[in-house]
């Protein structure tokens, strides 16, 4: 009987509230072309030629899909329990910083040493600045939207006074770090790509994720998420569970910030996270908050991102309309029926 | 028992015991305080100050609400029964749960509480009120508890689940659980307790034995008049 399950997971995804958002968010986009007076059709030739034309644009876009990947699977745990952590950029500067310094004290070091440390670190990073509002909300109820917001700003101070002190790179009076050496740059899936190993470590979360689901602590989650009274009888300790949800979520960003530090700028920038954003929690809604949902979201993400560059140049259309293109998709992805709950 | 949290409780000076295998009836109107005695007894709530004492063992409760409280309702029926059951080494091993030794147990305990042609993957909140009592029931009483806390288990519940739910009651008692039925209707719990105290503003007011003092006197303690009359 597999070929009515298929079907059925097929019929499931199309009709699906994310699915039909982007439907109706492309048919708002297009009539918004014809506002302005751009060719729709021309438009999209250029979009699928940026994201399909060749294996350097096809990097591309996995180089912008592989931090939304990592950052949207490890905010999947928390956000089923309605933990609503937006501290990625602070998380993932965090992440950042931490694997910046770490690589410019080892500059010697042989690549199989410095990379797999670099993301230790940062990983730990990361989760150690998600688990300052995972502590205050699992002890005092902190609203945890609140607390991940206001650690962006002071990771973001803390980035600002380094890159212009301590850190500074002694080459121009810039606030940027000195350049990452050599064997802490991450090596590429493929030549003539920038596309790099950080999506395979994002891909490895994945099915981690499902074989979660179907584990005992996979189980208490679930409980956790529909009835946390009921899942304290069933031996879960809530205010552990929180702690470690948004923990997991920042090492997730942790991660992104290393690969963005390691892969793609070779070294620290005060706006390292600008790129990516709040992104993440956006591919991971958009995911339906599921972990394949993620990874065909974050390359729908990565591929418009980079596409949206390209459109200004192919069609005359401004690269910000990629973000109004964005916003239509939330937007329209928030109105979707409630049926849960 | 782990707590859920903390509270200042209404009760006051509540003394009563329960016997392996005895029915007590807690008899009391509605904000006589049957809530958080519930919750008490079966360790959802740790008082501030007083204390317990009972034989180790699993307490099994059964919430007024149980849509709220007892079940986790867009959750399968399946994972609404292995809540204790998950706890144990036979049914868990590692990080894995045994899904053959849960099977069964499922089965068994789903055809032992008389819940009928349920499907283990349907989401909870397709079973009808009784079934989801007698499997909320039926979950509490698989681990073999050596309390159980029943408020208004009766509530919502058609004839014949009121008749199942009784059977079931009774069946712990047999096996030797003590049982706290906090009700506020009368005519189960006359035919179910053995004995019948009442709670009457977060007070153990008093205990009434009804084949010497009747129905009237039972009612008349549960709205606050004090057996010499007064008030």
């Amino acid at each position: 009987m597999t070929a009515p399950f298929k079907r059925s997971v097929l019929m499931a995804v199309l009709t699906s509230n994310a699915v039909t958002a982007i439907v109706i968010a492309v048919i708002l986009i297009v009539c918004m072309f014809f506002a302005v007076g751009v060719d729709p059709i021309a438009a999209a030739n250029v979009l699928w030629r940026s994201t399909f034309g060749s294996l350097r644009t096809f990097g591309e876009g996995l180089v912008r899909a592989t931090p939304l990947l990592m950052i949207s699977v490890t905010l999947l745990p928390s956000l089923r329990a309605g933990l609503y952590n937006i501290g990625a950029p602070g998380q993932l500067g965090a992440g950042a910083l931490s694997a910046t310094v770490v690589a410019l004290n080892m500059p010697n070091a042989p690549s199989w040493l410095i990379v797999p440390i670099c993301a230790v670190v940062a990983l730990v990073a990361g989760g150690a600045a998600a688990a300052i509002p995972g502590y205050l909300k699992a002890r005092w109820k902190t609203n945890e939207i609140v607390s991940t917001l206001a650690m962006n700003f002071i990771v973001v101070a803390i980035l600002g006074y380094l890159l212009n002190g301590p850190l500074q790179s002694d080459f121009a009076n810039l606030p940027q770090s000195p350049s990452l050496p050599a064997n802490s740059g991450l090596p590429l899936l493929f030549t003539g790509a920038r596309a790099h190993i950080g999506l395979l470590v994002a891909l490895a979360f994945v099915p981690a994720l499902l074989a979660l689901d179907r584990s005992l602590v996979g189980y208490r989650l679930r409980l956790f998420n529909f009835n946390p009274v009921l899942a304290t009888r069933a031996g879960v300790n809530p205010k552990a569970y929180v702690l470690w949800l948004m923990t997991l979520g920042g090492a997730g960003a942790g991660l992104a910030g290393w690969m963005q530090v390691a892969a793609i700028d070779h070294r620290l920038y005060p706006g390292v996270a600008n790129p990516i954003g709040y992104a993440g929690l956006f591919v991971a809604l958009l995911g339906a908050l599921h972990p394949l949902g993620c990874i065909a979201a974050a390359y729908l993400l990565g591929a418009l991102l980079y596409g949206g560059a390209a459109m200004q140049v192919g069609a005359g259309v401004s690269p910000e309309i990629i973000q109004v293109f964005l916003g239509l998709i939330l937007f329209v992805y928030a109105a979707r029926p409630n049926t849960n709950r | 028992m782990p707590s859920i949290y903390k509270s200042e409780s209404d009760l006051h000076a509540i003394d009563f015991s329960v016997r392996a295998g005895e029915v007590v009836g807690v008899a009391g109107v509605v904000g006589s305080g049957q809530t958080m005695l519930a919750e008490v007894l079966a360790g959802v709530v740790i008082p501030q100050s007083g204390s317990t004492s009972r034989d180790p063992g699993p307490i099994a409760y059964v919430p007024e609400n149980r849509h709220r409280d007892a079940l986790a309702l867009p959750l399968s029926i399946h994972d609404n029964l292995i809540v204790h059951m998950q706890k144990r080494p036979a049914f868990a091993k590692g990080p894995w749960l045994r899904r053959e030794a849960i099977g069964k147990q499922i089965a068994e305990t789903l055809s032992s509480s008389r819940v009928y042609g349920a499907v283990q993957d349907a989401p909870a909140s397709s079973l009808s009120g009784g079934n989801q009592q007698k499997l909320v029931l039926g979950r509490e009483l698989e681990q073999n508890p050596i309390l159980l806390v029943a408020h208004n288990p009766f509530r919502g519940l058609d004839v014949r689940a009121i008749q199942d739910v009784r059977d079931a009651v009774n069946g712990a008692c047999r096996a030797g659980c003590g049982v706290v039925m906090i009700s506020s209707d009368l005519d189960e719990l006359v035919q179910l307790a053995h004995r019948i105290v009442v709670l009457f503003a977060g007070r153990i007011v008093g205990e009434v034995d009804l084949q010497k003092e009747g129905l009237e006197a039972l009612g008349r303690l549960m709205g606050g008049v004090a057996h010499d009359g007064a008030l």
